[in-house]
């Protein structure tokens, strides 16, 4: 099908994360925005059941069980019309143009020129991406390499993850969570060919997901002219324009970012608010990193742990009944994978094969070399412009956000996984220095969101959300909960 | 918090311009890049799907694909190669064959023999004449820095 298969597939997946998104608490406009990392998330899950079915991949055993769910959603809807209309409801649809007339877009300036900035680089992310074949390491030896062969083999197989032949390269690499390489498969499935070139598209498409969930996160509590200076610092940053445009498209570190963001920010939601429905979004896209690669794991565990304690104790049962649920949709994404892990031949030497006390306590010595070796790359200006220094400057401005209820989970999302980055260097039987420079880089795009998230609450903090603006300070209330 | 109002508006307002003057004095190189990148767009958009793979695979990727055309896809080989990164872009390019990849050997006598081998080493390599001495290989293909070879009676 070619091209045309491509935006199938981007279809598909689409459709697939508004069908998941609608069984939680999503509005229209939310399910659209986030219906691509989600649908990603459950296509690429789907596929490697199907794996574990010996079904092989076609485009018609895709896109058939989404066919029959959406179908029924639709009766469902259908049946409930009829069924309120008979009961007397009146006869009308729910579309509106009331938002569009109460929220007349009106941008001063410097929105416009930020708009402009953001809709520039997510033109040249797409044109850029698009124009040059694959080009990082690993992308070739891990992430494209699985999903060529997934393609080729119409399913995921031991006899080719276990073949040292495509292992030997990057040890480890074959324990690797599946999303990307699932997902680009999917694309070459619907392609019907393997276009390492046009798949990226996928990749354009998360960052244009980075932007929009940070952008739909910040704003209810920050001015937009603030909302759009942070979105376009986030938009630029070096790092993540590697990623989005450059040489790393193709990692699965730009993806791995829009779920922790997207985990944390319904996670913060859900500590503003309380409501259940935040709790199991923050879960599913918590679930989904895991699956995406092996650092959602910790991520995972760490906030669905915090998450999990504040809901119990603040809610009781309440709360269990918001986290009973959370872990068995953690359950659903990530064990089958770690089971299926367990029937590839064992590795002897991994970053973390070293990991005991006795390790950890003489490789404590380390620690002042990797703080030596990381704390100048977050202040280069080639990597991270002045995002890093933003931060420091921002959180000690507004260390009396700590008070407000959620930032100190952001903050300690943000720093727990980081001091597990850290571990693995204490304990890595690597060569340290190559080791922090091949990867260190790469692991901060998981992070600088949720920092530019910890900005944002600092900046509404420090000035109040009155910030000079087009909407004149005209901000929804950030519940202040002392 | 600041208190005052005014004040407030007047700190973000200074603080709002330090924030977008140092985000532009800072990201400038990357701004460069950008730049740089959108003028080299005319030119490899014009470029051919092969001549993009080869401008940044560099010769393998013609070797690859040679092998690719000589080769079913269920052929198994051995690769003699010098450089690993090679061999990894080979191997994207190969899947399905069944490679065996061997580093800088020179007798093949020493091989556990496939339907075929291919060689990609530098030019000046000693496994050369070893393998175009070889009784029991027939080269089917030379170029792009590499040769294959047809194992006799395979």
């Amino acid at each position: 099908m070619g091209t045309f298969g491509l935006f199938l597939a981007i279809a598909l997946v689409s459709v697939a994360g508004m069908t998941i998104g609608s069984f939680f608490s999503l509005s229209f406009r939310e399910r659209l925005l986030f219906a691509w990392p989600i649908g990603a998330g459950v296509v690429s899950l789907q596929m490697f059941f199907y794996s574990l079915a010996s079904i092989r991949f076609s485009p018609a055993v895709i896109v058939l069980p989404w066919i029959v769910l959406v179908a029924v959603l639709v009766v469902r809807r259908i049946q409930a019309f009829f069924s309120k209309a008979a009961q007397g409801g009146a006869w009308s649809f729910s579309f509106s143009t009331k938002y569009a007339a109460n929220r007349a877009i009106a941008l001063s300036y410097l929105e416009l020129a930020l708009v402009f900035v953001i809709v520039f680089q997510a033109v040249f992310s797409l044109v850029n991406l698009v124009a040059l074949p694959i080009q990082g390491y690993d992308t070739w030896v891990i992430w494209f390499l699985k999903a060529r062969a997934f393609f080729i083999d119409g399913g995921v197989s031991v006899a080719f993850l276990s073949d040292p032949v495509y292992s030997n390269a990057n040890p480890g690499a074959y324990e690797y969570p599946l999303l990307v390489p699932l997902l680009v498969s999917a694309g070459y499935v619907f392609m019907g060919y393997v276009d390492d070139r046009l798949v990226k598209i996928f990749f354009w498409v998360y960052y244009l997901n980075l932007l929009g969930a940070f952008y739909y996160f910040v704003r209810p509590f920050s001015t937009r002219l603030v909302a759009l200076i942070l979105c376009v610092m986030l938009a630029t940053v070096p790092r993540v324009m590697e990623q989005a445009a450059f040489g790393g498209a193709g990692y699965a570190d730009l993806p791995l970012a829009v779920y922790f963001l997207s985990a944390v920010g319904f996670g913060f939601r859900y500590f503003q608010g309380g409501k259940k429905g935040d709790f199991l979004l923050s879960a599913l896209f918590l679930s989904i990193g895991a699956w995406t690669k092996s650092e959602g794991i910790t991520f995972l565990a760490t906030v669905l742990v915090i998450m999990s304690a504040y809901a119990v104790y603040t809610r009781r049962s309440e709360g269990i009944k918001a986290a009973v649920p959370a872990v068995v949709i953690a359950v659903v994404f990530v064990l089958p994978w770690q089971l299926y892990v367990l029937m590839l031949p064992k590795l002897s030497f991994t970053m973390v094969s070293e990991l005991s006390v006795a390790t950890v306590l003489s490789n404590m010595e380390r620690l002042p070399f990797i703080f030596k070796v990381i704390l100048p790359k977050l202040f280069t200006a080639n990597k991270y412009h002045i995002a890093w220094a933003l931060y420091v400057v921002l959180t000690a401005w507004g260390f009396r956000s700590f008070v407000r209820r959620g930032y100190a989970f952001l903050q300690a999302a943000l720093w727990i996984q980081l001091s597990f980055y850290i571990f693995v260097y204490v304990i890595t039987p690597f060569d340290l220095k190559p080791h922090i420079e091949t990867s260190f880089d790469r692991l901060t795009i998981h992070l600088l969101p949720i920092a530019f998230l910890c900005m944002a609450v600092c900046w509404q903090d420090i000035f109040g959300g009155r910030a000079v603006g087009a909407d004149n300070g005209r901000v929804e209330v950030y519940t202040p909960c002392n | 918090m600041l208190k005052n109002s005014k004040l407030v508006q007047v700190t973000e307002q200074y603080f709002i311009a330090i924030v977008l003057i140092g985000w532009v004095l800072f990201d400038f190189t990357s701004f460069k890049r950008e730049i740089i990148a959108i003028k080299e767009l005319p030119r490899i958009l014009s470029l051919s799907h092969d001549e993009k793979k080869r401008a940044i695979d560099g010769q393998i990727y013609d070797f690859a694909q040679a092998i690719v055309n000589n080769t079913q896809p269920n052929a198994s080989m051995i690769f003699l190669y010098e450089n690993p990164n090679r061999l990894r872009k080979a191997l994207y390019y190969l899947y399905p064959r069944r490679v065996t990849p061997a580093h800088l050997a020179v007798k093949t006598g020493d091989l556990p023999m496939h339907g075929y081998l291919a060689a990609y080493l530098d030019e000046g390599h000693p496994s050369w004449k070893a393998l175009n001495e070889d009784a029991s290989l027939e080269r089917i293909q030379e170029g792009h820095g590499g040769a294959i070879y047809r194992v006799k009676g395979r």
